[in-house]
């Protein structure tokens, strides 16, 4: 009677184990099946798809292997891509952290009208890409812009920015950054609102200056929300596309050609999607190795 | 607990001195504000202005303040963009996205951040791969699936697909929320005999709701501003979203900024009111959220 009831006792106690350790994965269940099929099957498929060609002589869908990546790898035009959006993530990137930071330590702080403020900077954050890029299609017109109206006012010549290669992707820099920054500074202000004010006050107590209790105590704090902030914005500057599309289409002379616009150009209007397949797949690896880096240099204890 | 924490925040500006170098700091730092608030306004601004104009009366004076106000291109651009079913989409869009992402999401989030079964780091992993995908990398396999399962066209379909491109998003940003909470809170509950859906519902989701408030904004706004995956999957303008509405604009009538400018005010103005109505929450539930620690 007594090894019945012991018995009883463990096979309970084994319930109970057996259904912790399932309830978690039960939890996760419902997101991992869409995400799985809507998401992850899809995207392995493309992967596929790069090794694949449309034979010219009987139209028949056929396995290549690397024919598509060789085919990429001497083309011009997709190093150059590559390079442009290089350059880009390297101006951009750095440009719109610090901007965010700082500006969101401003809005951080207890001034009068703050709130005004803070909800008028944060607004660009609720206009969509298309909207943006129309806009400031508008707004960097060479005869009839506003900024243009502003130079000339200044006794400065009238500029094409859009229309010049020279000026193009840093036109393109200004769009994304109009709501890049606010979008970005969204997250940050949500981390520094996090930060305990005792925590900074001690640090002045303990004769901390203003830069001490910056790299001290608020960097630190804010490092889980930066290293967060820093991997989506290099991602979605790395892959930027709406604005291009609306605004100057890859060019002047290919000097906007992100290279995920360059995907769409080759896949979507040249319909090669073998090679749209094959340059989506290096991109992701790109993505991939920079995050996994960004991740390795700010890893932490958690 | 909240009381406290507004007093100590108010009593640390009350004791810092108003001496000189502050004063100057504050001219300062409002030199700085303004000339934000005037590049993050100026567009939006341009964009009202040129919405009351006539088309002459931008070409005459594309900067300024239109100098006679003209509502009818709002009503044109109303009846032109087919708003009135747009709208109505959108809202379903959005609405049903929102609700099911949450669900979702914070089921997954929770099983993350409390119960870390074993591969949580993986799945983490994964999570923020997930979410830098572009829709590029799988919108044309994606369009071969959907018609095998028949969901080409529809309101779900679309709708799971929104779910499942910001799932990554969504778990990754919501677990961050719920693994900053302290679990002594959780395991008192669970002492006075609260079971696991009562501990779910009772103490996390009200400590985490600044959480879920951001969460939800971030993709309504993503879904309410999506453009490529609605044009792909919806072909019947009776289910199309604003965004299709607003690209008529820009196709057909490329030359019609006042039609144009109008037509992205009518897009422009929910979400607006939303996110600043939605803002002052958000920000009031971020400060209360900043004792916990």
């Amino acid at each position: 009677m007594c090894v019945a009831h012991l018995n009883q006792a463990a096979s309970d106690i084994f319930a109970m184990t057996m259904r912790q350790r399932i309830v978690p994965y039960l939890l996760l269940l419902p997101a991992l099946v869409l995400l799985l099929v809507f998401n992850l099957l899809p995207t392995i498929a493309t992967i596929v798809e790069s090794t694949f060609v449309i034979s010219l002589r009987s139209g028949e869908r056929v396995f290549a292997g690397f024919a598509n990546f060789e085919r990429i790898f001497n083309d011009p035009i997709f190093w150059k891509s590559l390079q442009v959006t290089v350059v880009f993530s390297l101006v951009v990137n750095p440009l719109q952290i610090a901007l965010s930071l700082g500006l969101s330590m401003l809005m951080n702080q207890r001034l009068p009208g703050i709130g005004i403020f803070r909800s008028i900077y944060l607004l660009p954050v609720a206009v969509s890409l298309n909207v943006t890029a129309i806009v400031w299609r508008l707004l960097l017109d060479k005869n009839t812009g506003m900024i243009n109206g502003i130079l000339f006012n200044m006794g400065i010549e009238r500029q094409p920015f859009l229309h010049s290669p020279d000026q193009a992707l840093w036109s393109i820099i200004l769009i994304a950054s109009w709501i890049g920054v606010p979008l970005w500074s969204l997250f940050i202000l949500a981390g520094l609102q996090n930060i305990p004010p005792p925590v900074l006050e001690a640090a002045k107590i303990d004769g901390a200056n203003a830069w001490q209790s910056f790299t001290r105590v608020t960097l630190p704090l804010l490092r889980r929300v930066l290293a967060f902030v820093l991997v989506a914005d290099t991602v979605a500057n790395f892959l930027l596309f709406a604005p291009i599309l609306l605004t100057t289409q890859g060019g002047p002379q290919l000097s906007t050609n992100l290279i995920l616009y360059e995907t769409y150009r080759r896949g979507f209007l040249y319909g090669d999607l073998g090679a749209s397949a094959a340059m989506l797949s290096v991109m992701l690896l790109i993505v991939f190795v920079i995050v996994g880096v960004e991740l390795y240099v700010l890893r932490g204890s958690d | 607990m909240t009381a406290i924490g507004k007093v100590s925040l108010r009593d640390t500006v009350f004791q810092r001195g108003r001496s000189k170098e502050r004063s100057k700091l504050l001219v300062f730092n409002h030199t700085v504000l303004l000339l934000l608030t005037a590049f993050a306004v100026i567009p939006l601004a341009v964009l009202l202005f040129n919405s009351l104009k006539t088309e002459l009366d931008i070409g005459q004076n594309p900067l300024g303040p239109p100098r006679t106000i003209v509502i009818e291109n709002f009503r044109e651009a109303w009846e032109e963009g087919d708003f009135a079913i747009t709208m109505r989409n959108s809202v379903i869009y959005v609405v049903a996205t929102i609700t099911a992402e949450l669900v979702l999401g914070g089921l997954a989030a929770y099983a993350l951040a409390r119960k870390r079964p074993p591969g949580s780091d993986l799945l983490m992993l994964y999570f923020l791969v997930a979410s830098t995908i572009p829709v590029w990398m799988y919108i044309v396999p994606l369009f071969v699936q959907m018609r095998m399962m028949k969901m080409l066209g529809t309101f779900h379909g679309l709708i799971i697909i929104y779910i499942a491109g910001n799932a990554p998003l969504t778990i990754f940003l919501l677990r961050s929320y719920m693994i900053d909470l302290p679990s002594e809170l959780e395991d008192a509950a669970r002492v006075d005999g609260a079971n696991e859906f009562q501990v779910l519902t009772r103490i996390v989701l009200p400590l985490t709701k600044p959480g879920f408030l951001t969460v939800g904004l971030v993709v309504g706004l993503g879904v309410w501003n999506e453009y490529t995956l609605a044009l792909t999957f919806i072909h019947d303008p009776n289910r199309f979203p604003v965004t299709t509405s607003f690209a008529k604009f820009v196709d057909r009538f490329d030359t019609n900024w006042a039609l144009t400018s109008a037509g992205a005010i009518i897009i422009l103005f929910p979400v607006m009111v939303l996110f600043l109505a939605l803002q002052r929450q958000f920000i009031e539930g971020l400060a209360e959220g900043g004792i916990k620690t």
